[in-house]
């Protein structure tokens, strides 16, 4: 039985570049959770991104899981049961942390750590993205603009989610709204200052204009 | 409505269903009380389908600006209760109107976001909570009321 009350946590993925929230999950903050959530996260990519997130250890090991050869050792030839076969993390994985160390409720110090791949490939990466460093300042915003456009997830207030199916829902819509027709600042801002309308969807190449509120709800989908 | 080239065939029997520009789909007139609605047709099964099928407004009746509003003001963070308030509408119309579009959006976002080219993804969870209800988290409770009802079982009920 799906467990439907209580606290929740909704796993979130986004892109620095492009800005565009590639897939959510709503559920516990479990290793399975972590594992469907990274599944599908990597599904919908052709090519292995540098993934940046904090000290939660479900991600590295779901990138684990993910992405690793299995081994069998050469026989030791001596008697009794054969080695396990090792797990060895594909060479071109690039994941780094970000531990806040805080006091008295303040951030006093921020750590890096690379988890998988090597210090200099990711530093290639970053020059190609708006991170200068390894950071999760940009999830770390996206969480605010949740608190702020969906009702459900404001703090301190009565309009909590009643059910966790509107909150699936209604945080679909939201998300929807953001990738598609809500123009990004920072993207449609350009080096003179002037505003071009660009959402995030724009940016990666999803469609050529800002959708309106209609085309979304009017555009056919099925589930597949 | 939506332009002809993003409509698929619905029907799952025909070889075109949810493939979108294979120029198989045209329009069959107008029907409904006013002949406001469009009807569309498969040209390779004949299959004949409303054009709010697949969209967020296939079986409201609503008038589609009204859908559109409540949309907007949910997109916007006004709570249920607020929108209704603000539009002249019942709670549970506006709940079930957001319902059917967030389930549509989460579709509209599976079918799209796919193959993606990303340079640098963040990861992170972010906490919320969903009412928790006595009756769901007594299953004994929820048995013996059959679903139904908000109070405690009379008489308990031999096995």
């Amino acid at each position: 039985m799906e467990k439907e009350y209580g606290r929740t946590w909704i796993w979130t993925a986004i892109d620095s570049t492009t800005r565009l929230i590639i897939t959510f999950l709503i559920g516990d903050r479990t290793l399975e959770d972590a594992h469907s959530f990274l599944k599908d996260l990597i599904s919908r990519m052709n090519e292995k991104p540098l993934f940046v997130s904090d000290e939660l250890p479900h991600y590295e090991n779901g990138l684990e899981e993910m992405f690793h050869t299995l081994i069998q050792p050469e026989p030791t030839g001596q008697r009794g049961r054969p080695k396990n076969p090792e797990k060895i993390v594909h060479e071109d994985l690039d994941y780094a942390t970000v531990h806040k160390t805080r006091k008295n409720g303040c951030i006093v110090n921020v750590e890096t750590k690379v988890v998988f791949g090597s210090e200099s490939r990711i530093a290639n990466r970053l020059e190609s993205t708006p991170s200068n460093t390894v950071n999760t300042s940009f999830v770390e915003r996206s969480n605010l603009n949740w608190r702020l456009w969906d009702a459900h997830l404001r703090r301190q207030s009565t309009t909590f989610a009643k059910s966790i199916r509107w909150l699936k829902a209604k945080f679909s819509l939201v998300v929807a709204c953001y990738n598609f027709i809500r123009p990004h600042e920072t993207l449609s801002r350009q080096s003179d200052r002037s505003f071009t309308p660009k959402t995030p969807a724009m940016a990666a190449e999803l469609t050529d204009h800002p959708w309106s509120l209609a085309e979304l709800l009017w555009f056919p989908s099925i589930c597949q | 409505m939506t332009a002809l080239t993003n409509v698929f065939c619905p029907n799952k029997d025909c070889k075109d269903y949810g493939l979108r520009n294979q120029n198989n789909i045209g329009t069959r007139g107008m029907y409904g009380k006013d002949k406001t609605r469009t009807l569309l047709y498969c040209r390779t099964c004949g299959h004949r389908f409303a054009e709010t099928k697949c969209t967020a407004f296939f079986g409201l009746h609503l008038p589609g600006e009204t859908i559109q509003q409540i949309i907007h003001h949910a997109a916007e963070g006004v709570s249920v209760r607020g929108t209704a308030r603000l539009l002249n509408l019942d709670k549970d119309t506006v709940n079930r109107v957001i319902l059917r579009a967030g389930e549509h959006c989460a579709l509209v976002l599976s079918n799209l976001l796919h193959s993606l080219q990303m340079t640098e993804v963040q990861l992170d969870e972010l906490w919320t909570f969903v009412k928790k209800r006595k009756v769901l988290a007594k299953k004994n409770w929820k048995r013996s009321m059959g679903g139904h009802g908000s109070g405690r079982p009379l008489i308990a009920q031999p096995d």
